[in-house]
């Protein structure tokens, strides 16, 4: 299953990371690095590594410095193919050490859809900050925008996935 | 007759078509119901792939950010001081997020564009293009109340549009829904009705296949039924084949025991005072009725083959005396005809082979015997030769060639098929049932043999029978046996109830120089038999009081010596079985009733080793050899009884010199090389004087100091004749002495005291 062995891949280095982290900080759950731009992301709820409150707030210059994934695939939204730029969600989601089988995700036009955590998992989904190699305004659907590897599965070309994609992303509120 | 009410085969031409239409029917609806699905498969698919993520929901969301963004410029419209520059940047980056999505461009594949899309768009793009003055990503000019008043101006008018427009896309949407449906539906409603289709097609197949099945089930079943009855019939026929065959080899049986009488009576009027047209007739009834056993034989052999009870007996036999035996018996036949017979025998022929004797002899009588008939003038060839080059046992190859009438090739194919000879007329003149070659045949492949002829019209026939015989050791022979044979005549017991059989056995054994005594039944043997020592019982196999088998067992439970004596069974039942039961009684031998003597003698020779040329000269009693001693006997009447051999001599005169100066003393003495024979020879034919007295004499002389007793008695007596003047009778005697002399010979080769490469006395002596 390529699927599985890429996660594999994957997790290896991020275990390695977490690792490296829980023996250079003590206590393990630290906190998330303070924020220093504009708030792009704020994730609420069930989080280990809050940084603001009880939540953990990325900046712009937060996200980009997490490993940086990219793919390009069809979606409804545009009429051709499109390369999508930014960090994993289980990336965004480890580094703010959330936890749970549920994630809201709510857009700035309050827009809400709720996102199995198995997903993030699961599937590449990324947290795109470029389209295109170019950062999104928000009337290009920016800032952020969840986007599913659409073209690496039949699966995920259906309603659900779709409806699941939020774009214009400004929090997630982890179960 | 056999009923062969088969029902036809079912499913002729026509029934085959209609299961192929059917099933060609079943295809197509079944293809159609994959197509049908398959196109709902893509349409779904389609459906799934292009039409975005709601087409109404992006219309009615542009109408939503469009009510938001219209109630947040009105409010700041009322009141200017409400204006807060980020919220509104927001609203209206959504907005315009949000106009993207109703392109034509992507809604196309789900709803088809109307005016009233691309119209509104069109507007709306006009709007954004006003609007970014003050909100775009590079404004020029200030965001103040004014500029808000003015965009609110321009979004206004178009409240109406984008709502007509959501609801259009909404009805379309409803629209694209129902016919979808309704295609669905209609995929449907054909898929029922083909499935309908199918499901009467299959039960019309499954009810043509069923018929299929009953038909064929019927048909196997007549099938089995006429089987049963063929069997029955195959069953039947052979039954009646068998009993035929059962009756043949009875009715042969029966024929056989009158001939037991025909022959005996014969053979006792032979021997009283005849003319010679007497002796000419009685000849010939002889030899009719000794061709009609022949007859008689071959036709019991023939049923006995066919039952396949005919069985083989292989045991160790001595094959250069089976050849000598089958020289001699046909040497008459030959002579009688004026034809050579020409017998020859390869050096490297084994002396003893594992062969079933009899049967060997029948093929070659058989051979030897078409040979004789067929061939009016010329000469009967019988060689006998060891292929070269056959590896492991011996292949024998007896060639029996003559100068008869020879075959063509339609007479060569028939040959070995029954009753056939070489063609009518050909049967019509010799005569014969034309069975004997097909018995011999088939003897030789029972033997792992085979029979092979090439002949021609009018220069004669060469028939070979090939078979692979093994080589054995000489069969010990019993030394006293053949001692006490060759110094004295057997004591006979005859078992038989039968008179004239009993008074024809009689005769041919006193014929032969033995003393018989005759028992009227089985207790009445045994009971002989415990009184008195026998060498040999002749017993009958059916007597009354105690049969021959019940005697025999009775014999054998003897003390020893009584129980050894030998016993030949004598039967007219010449059934396999029978021969197997006196076996296993105990009995040493078997002989088939008429008993012809020369049988008679080939089991004495069996038996006791003795030659089987004895002479048979005189029935009258003589007095016993053994009493007179053979040189005091009168000559005349000593030559019938007594033994050609004294088998003491070779021990007792030659004893330290070794049997080799033995040997080549008799290679001297039958190659004349004293002269001494042939000087007698010679004077036989003259007076009769003291020189032929002298020449008996010596000649009388070295047989005695040889041992060939009988040759001794014959010129003791030409010696006593010597002193008469009978002449005559002297020269009469001269062909006796030639036939005496190579009786003596055959007599010292088989008694082993010489090989058959000695010299032998040629006819051209007489």
């Amino acid at each position: 299953m390529p699927l599985l062995f890429r996660r594999a891949i994957l997790a290896l280095p991020l275990s390695l990371a977490f690792g490296l982290m829980a023996g250079l900080m003590a206590p393990p759950a630290a906190a998330l690095e303070a924020r220093s731009g504009k708030v792009v992301l704020s994730i609420t709820g069930n989080v280990s590594r809050p940084n603001a409150g009880a939540n953990a707030d990325f900046d712009m210059a937060m996200l980009e410095k997490l490993p940086q994934h990219s793919f390009t695939t069809m979606t409804p939204w545009y009429p051709e193919p499109k390369t999508f730029t930014g960090p994993l969600l289980r990336d965004v989601l480890a580094a703010a050490g959330a936890k749970g089988s549920l994630l809201r995700a709510v857009a700035l036009n309050d827009y809400k859809t709720e996102i199995p955590a198995e997903d993030a998992n699961q599937y590449d989904m990324i947290v795109a900050r470029l389209l295109d190699g170019k950062p999104m305004l928000t009337r290009e659907k920016g800032p952020l925008f969840i986007v599913y590897p659409f073209d690496s599965k039949a699966s995920l070309r259906t309603a659900p996935f779709y409806s699941r994609s939020a774009w214009q992303l400004r929090a997630l509120d982890v179960r | 007759m056999i009923d062969l009410d088969v029902p036809p085969a079912p499913g002729p031409a026509q029934t085959r078509r209609w299961l192929w239409l059917i099933v060609a029917v079943l295809v197509a609806a079944f293809a159609t119901v994959a197509g049908l699905q398959w196109q709902q498969f893509s349409l779904l698919n389609g459906s799934l792939r292009y039409e975005s993520d709601n087409v109404v929901w992006t219309f009615f969301q542009l109408e939503v950010e469009y009510l938001k963004l219209r109630d947040t410029l009105r409010d700041i419209d009322r009141d200017p001081a409400r204006l807060d520059r980020d919220a509104l940047q927001i609203r209206y980056d959504i907005f315009v997020s949000r106009v993207a999505l109703v392109d034509a461009k992507l809604t196309t594949a789900a709803i088809a564009t109307k005016p009233i899309q691309t119209e509104t768009v069109a507007n709306v793009q006009s709007f954004i293009g006003a609007a970014d003055v003050f909100l775009g990503t590079r404004a020029a000019r200030p965001l103040d109340a004014a500029a808000a008043r003015s965009m609110l101006a321009r979004l206004e008018p178009m409240g109406e549009a984008v709502h007509d427009m959501s609801k259009w896309a909404n009805d379309a949407m409803d629209a694209q829904v129902g016919a979808r449906s309704e295609l669905v539906r209609q995929h449907n409603r054909i898929s029922i009705a083909l499935m309908v289709l199918q499901l009467l097609l299959t039960i019309v197949f499954t009810v043509i296949v069923l018929r299929q099945f009953r038909a064929f089930e019927a048909r196997g079943g007549a099938l089995e039924r006429l089987a049963q009855r063929l069997h029955e019939a195959r069953s039947d026929a052979e039954a009646a084949s068998r009993a035929k065959s059962a009756f043949l080899a009875n009715m042969s049986h029966e024929l056989r025991t009158p001939f037991q009488g025909v022959l005996g009576m014969l053979a006792l009027i032979e021997d009283g005072p005849l003319n010679a047209q007497q002796a000419d007739q009685l000849h010939t009834a002889r030899e009719s009725a000794l061709h009609l056993l022949a007859l008689v034989n071959d036709v019991l052999d023939v049923s006995t083959l066919e039952q396949g009870k005919l069985r083989l007996v292989p045991a160790p036999t001595a094959l250069h005396r089976l050849l000598a035996e089958v020289e001699a018996l046909m040497s008459g036949p030959a002579h009688a005809k004026a034809l050579s017979l020409r017998v020859r025998r390869d050096a490297d022929v084994p002396a003893f082979v594992i062969a079933d004797g009899t049967r060997l002899k029948q093929i070659l009588f058989n051979l030897l015997g078409n040979a004789i008939k067929f061939t009016d003038a010329g000469e009967v060839e019988f060689e006998t030769s060891v292929e070269t080059g056959s590896p492991g046992e011996p292949v024998l190859r007896f060639t029996v060639a003559d100068t008869g009438i020879g075959m063509d090739e339609a007479a060569l194919s028939r040959l070995f098929q029954r009753f056939s000879q070489g063609d009518e007329s050909t049967s019509r003149r010799f005569g014969g049932t034309g069975l004997g070659l097909e018995i011999s045949r088939n003897l030789a492949s029972m033997m792992g043999g085979d029979i092979k002829v090439a002949s021609q019209p009018g220069r004669g026939s060469r028939f070979t029978l090939r078979v692979q015989l093994s080589r054995c050791e000489a069969p010990a022979a019993d030394p006293a046996a053949r001692a006490s044979l060759d110094t004295q005549p057997l004591r006979v017991l005859v078992a038989e109830d039968h008179p004239i059989n009993r008074k024809y056995v009689r005769a041919l054994l006193v014929r032969l120089g033995h003393d018989v005594t005759l028992r009227e039944n089985g207790q009445a043997a045994v009971e002989a038999a415990t009184d008195e020592r026998f060498d040999l019982v002749l017993m009958d196999m059916h007597m009354p009081v105690m049969d021959g088998l019940a005697a025999t067992r009775a014999i054998r439970a003897l003390p020893s010596p009584r129980s050894a004596v030998r016993i030949v069974a004598l039967t007219a039942d010449a059934f396999p079985e029978t021969r197997e039961k006196a076996a296993l009684a105990g009995m040493d031998d078997f002989l088939s009733k008429p008993v012809q003597p020369a049988e008679l003698q080939a089991a004495l020779f069996r038996l006791f080793g003795r030659p089987i040329a004895a002479r048979a000269v005189s029935t009258q009693q003589s007095p016993d050899p053994a009493e007179s001693g053979a040189a005091a006997v009168p000559p005349a009447a000593s030559a019938t009884r007594a033994p050609w051999l004294d088998r003491s001599v070779p021990e007792k005169a030659y004893g330290d010199t070794g049997p080799e100066f033995h040997a080549s003393l008799l290679h001297d003495f039958f190659g004349d090389e004293g002269g001494s024979i042939a000087g007698l020879l010679a004077r036989m034919g003259g007076p009769a004087d003291a020189g032929l007295r002298e020449a008996a004499h010596a000649v009388k002389g070295g047989a005695l100091s040889l041992g060939l007793v009988r040759l001794a008695a014959a010129t003791a007596a030409i010696e006593a004749l010597a002193d008469g003047t009978d002449e005559a009778q002297i020269r009469a005697r001269r062909q006796d002495l030639l036939l005496d002399l190579a009786q003596s010979r055959a007599a010292c080769i088989e008694a082993g005291w010489i090989n058959d490469t000695a010299p032998k006395l040629e006819p051209a002596w007489g």
